[in-house]
């Protein structure tokens, strides 16, 4: 912690430090248990972040600092089909960004327990995938097919009843 | 410079395909259940696994199941064995037969929906009957009996070969239990058991020893002494009602004391019981309807091709249980 009890030190895992006012830091339920664990002695030198790197802490900072007003985001509702249309302008121009970007985003508002910031994420990635098929999913994220003729036929049927579903709009 | 690049573009190769299976979950979930899913599913073997995995959660929420594994079922069912295996009642009986192997596990046999439902329904008494054995208030019993009447229609289609296979599903899952399939041709019910190879006709080296056997239209369960008559050409009794599109599941759970408190009842001689049959006092079981007060008796409904879901009956069952303790 800084002097001024309203900063606290984080280290990225480049070895850069950065002061982020503590509300910001609170938005991130991870770091919140460690404001609340450590003692205030415990936090002088900074709390490290061993899995993200300065630039991706950086645009963490940023989306938290938007975000800091935000009501706490809803638990996991029970309905299967969210929304994934309701991306603010602010947070689409955001998530403009290279795809290693945006994957170290997502893991990194996982380690920091950032619910509102993975959403976000997952709701860009849902929509880079929607409508697609398994060959564009693939070459949108670079992913090998390792399936055989055979063992994609068998998937194909196994999972054939969540299109049943899917169409009967259940 | 290009060889960077092409260094970062094959990092971000390995990082998609290997992006933590709880955050492909949480992706996953936004997209609409459907053509997208299954998109999901075909880019890679790594994500087919984990789409399988969220359709189990997908089809407990889409078919109003309730799910919970209590301690007696992970000791006795050890339901942590049941891997999902998902078949579509389109492709059944095909993949079926790739599938049966080793032994009659329920849920190798059934699509995804029924699964969970008898699953859940598994479930159910198991937690009832743990109730009973937990309670300090109830006298010790010391078995449960599973009973299970499956009345499929006149067709010997692959529906019935799919009920017996949930009652031999249920059956080896639960201990102790017996179960009776109604069907219209057992004969050829049976056939199909025998070509699918769910059923061995003969023991053999390769078949296992704990595995059930045929034997003409019946089917010998392990563990349990004596013939079941699993496969059978008798009509149901009068009070359950069958039609095209709905086939009734009938479970029975006969508690029997330690204390012998409370005797089974006595089985009934073929006379007595065509005597009863005939005047309708025999439940679909065979039961005697005066023998109820020893048997708790609950009915669910499995719609043809669709989910088996009837919360009512899973209630009866426990109030059924309930009322023959207290």
């Amino acid at each position: 912690m800084s002097g001024d009890h309203d900063m606290v030190k984080l280290i990225s895992s480049d070895g850069h430090t950065i002061e982020v006012p503590e509300d910001i830091v609170r938005k991130s339920q991870t770091l919140q248990n460690t404001l609340d664990d450590l003692a205030k002695d415990q936090l002088e030198n900074g709390i490290p972040l061993a899995n993200v790197t300065h630039a991706i802490l950086t645009k963490v900072v940023e989306w938290c600092t938007h975000h800091k007003d935000d009501p706490p985001p809803p638990e996991d509702d029970d309905a299967r089909t969210r929304r994934t249309d309701d991306i603010t302008p602010w947070d689409a121009d955001f998530c403009k960004v290279e795809q290693t970007v945006l994957f170290e985003l997502i893991l990194a508002a996982n380690y920091l327990d950032i619910k509102g910031l993975l959403d976000l994420c997952c709701k860009t990635v849902a929509n880079m995938i929607k409508g697609k098929s398994p060959e564009q999913i693939r070459q949108t994220f670079n992913i090998k097919n390792d399936f055989t003729p055979e063992e994609e036929e068998q998937v194909r049927k196994e999972n054939e009843w969540c299109e049943e579903a899917g169409s009967t709009g259940k | 410079m290009a060889a960077c690049a092409r260094v970062c573009q094959l990092e971000t190769v390995a990082a998609w395909s290997v992006l933590p299976p709880e955050i492909l979950s949480h992706i996953v979930r936004f997209l609409p259940l459907g053509k997208n899913w299954m998109a999901m599913a075909l880019v890679c073997k790594a994500y087919a696994a984990l789409v399988s995995d969220e359709l189990r959660f997908a089809a407990r929420q889409l078919y109003g199941l309730a799910y919970q594994v209590s301690p007696y079922e992970r000791a006795s069912i050890d339901i942590s064995e049941w891997k999902p295996h998902l078949l579509t009642r389109r492709h059944w009986p095909q993949q079926l037969a790739a599938a049966t192997a080793r032994s009659v596990r329920l849920g190798k046999y059934l699509a995804l929906p029924l699964q969970d439902s008898l699953r859940a329904l598994a479930s159910e008494i198991a937690d009832s009957v743990a109730s009973i054995y937990a309670s300090h208030l109830t006298p010790a019993f010391s078995a449960a009996v599973l009973g299970i009447e499956l009345c499929a229609t006149d067709n010997a289609d692959r529906g019935e070969i799919m009920l017996v296979l949930a009652a031999l599903g249920l059956a080896a899952e639960l201990p102790g239990t017996y179960a009776r399939v109604v069907v219209g041709n057992p004969a050829a019910v049976a056939s199909q058991l025998v070509s699918l190879g769910v059923v061995p006709r003969r023991r053999s080296a390769s078949s296992p020893r704990a595995g059930p056997r045929l034997v003409g239209t019946t089917i010998r369960l392990p563990g349990v002494t004596g013939k079941i008559k699993l496969v059978t050409g008798h009509r149901p009794a009068a009070d359950i009602r069958v039609n095209d599109s709905i086939r009734q599941v009938v479970l029975a759970v006969k508690l029997v004391s330690r204390t012998s408190a409370l005797r089974a009842a006595p089985p009934l001689s073929a006379r007595r019981r065509r005597r009863l049959a005939s005047l309708g006092e025999l439940t679909v079981c065979g039961v005697h309807y005066a023998d109820l007060a020893r048997l708790a008796l609950t009915r669910f409904h499995v719609a043809s091709g669709d989910a088996a879901r009837d919360d009512n009956s899973l209630a009866a069952l426990r109030a059924a249980v309930k009322t023959f303790t207290s």
